[in-house]
């Protein structure tokens, strides 16, 4: 295995970056932990390295760089994929809430229950309202 | 949030609300079993986000705009008594906080 390790590597790591923004982002449970793109480009940049390390004392010099050229790229894919999921993924847009007002706005909104909800002023009861990202 | 309805509920009053912008029927099919004691509140027009300063635009990775995650404390009259905001969706304040926020607003 640790043969094609030069041309394995590399390509388990694109399909494995790729694969999360072009199929996997579109289900929650994946998109939001992202498990198993993870696992794929962590197992490309292990047998990357591994590969270049141990094949290196045995190729030739056009495939010493092959061999670190591929791992190059499987862990490249694997800091893309990782510094996504975990930090850019996180962060909003800049600029915190727009409104500044004191007083809260007089709305109605339906609950999952069918109930039509009053929220904010006019309602007459204190109320802490939990904005959420939804799409869940 | 769950954990400290009961005391927000029977000894400041408060009721908790959850509200995000897909629409009740998606949301009651998603999250129909996943015990939220609280009302949650589907606001597809973005009503409620819109008039609180709260939209992401683009924020929804699958097309749409979404609400930044907040809290806002509104009390008897109306008035915002407390409001959280924040820089990273995936952090937000525990449940000590909010209750420590709301007993210090409602004491």
């Amino acid at each position: 295995m640790f043969r094609h390790a030069w041309w394995l590597a590399p390509l388990i790591g694109i399909i494995g970056l790729l694969s999360y923004f072009l199929f996997f982002y579109q289900f929650p449970v994946l998109r939001d932990t992202a498990l198993l793109n993870v696992a794929i480009v962590v197992f490309a940049a292990v047998l990357g390295v591994l590969g270049l390390f141990r094949r290196w004392a045995y190729s030739i010099t056009s495939r010493k760089f092959a061999f670190l050229g591929g791992a190059l790229v499987a862990v490249g894919c694997m800091a893309l994929l990782l510094s996504y999921v975990f930090w850019t993924s996180y962060q909003l847009p800049d600029g915190e809430a727009t409104w500044e007002a004191d007083s809260a706005p007089a709305l109605s909104l339906r609950s999952t229950a069918g109930e039509t909800v009053a929220v904010g002023s006019g309602v007459g009861q204190r109320q802490l309202i939990s904005f959420y990202r939804g799409y869940w | 949030m769950q954990t400290i309805q009961a005391e927000l509920e029977a000894t400041h009053g408060v009721q908790i609300l959850g509200v995000c912008a897909d629409a009740p029927d998606t949301l009651a099919t998603k999250l129909g079993k996943k015990g939220f004691t609280f009302p949650l509140l589907g606001d597809p027009e973005l009503k409620a986000i819109s008039a609180y300063g709260l939209r992401h635009e683009g924020g929804n990775p699958l097309g749409g705009d979404i609400a930044r995650p907040a809290l806002v404390l509104i009390d008897e009259a109306g008035k915002i008594r407390f409001r959280w905001l924040t820089d990273n969706w995936r952090v937000r304040p525990v449940a000590s906080d909010i209750l420590e926020a709301v007993k210090k607003e409602f004491p």
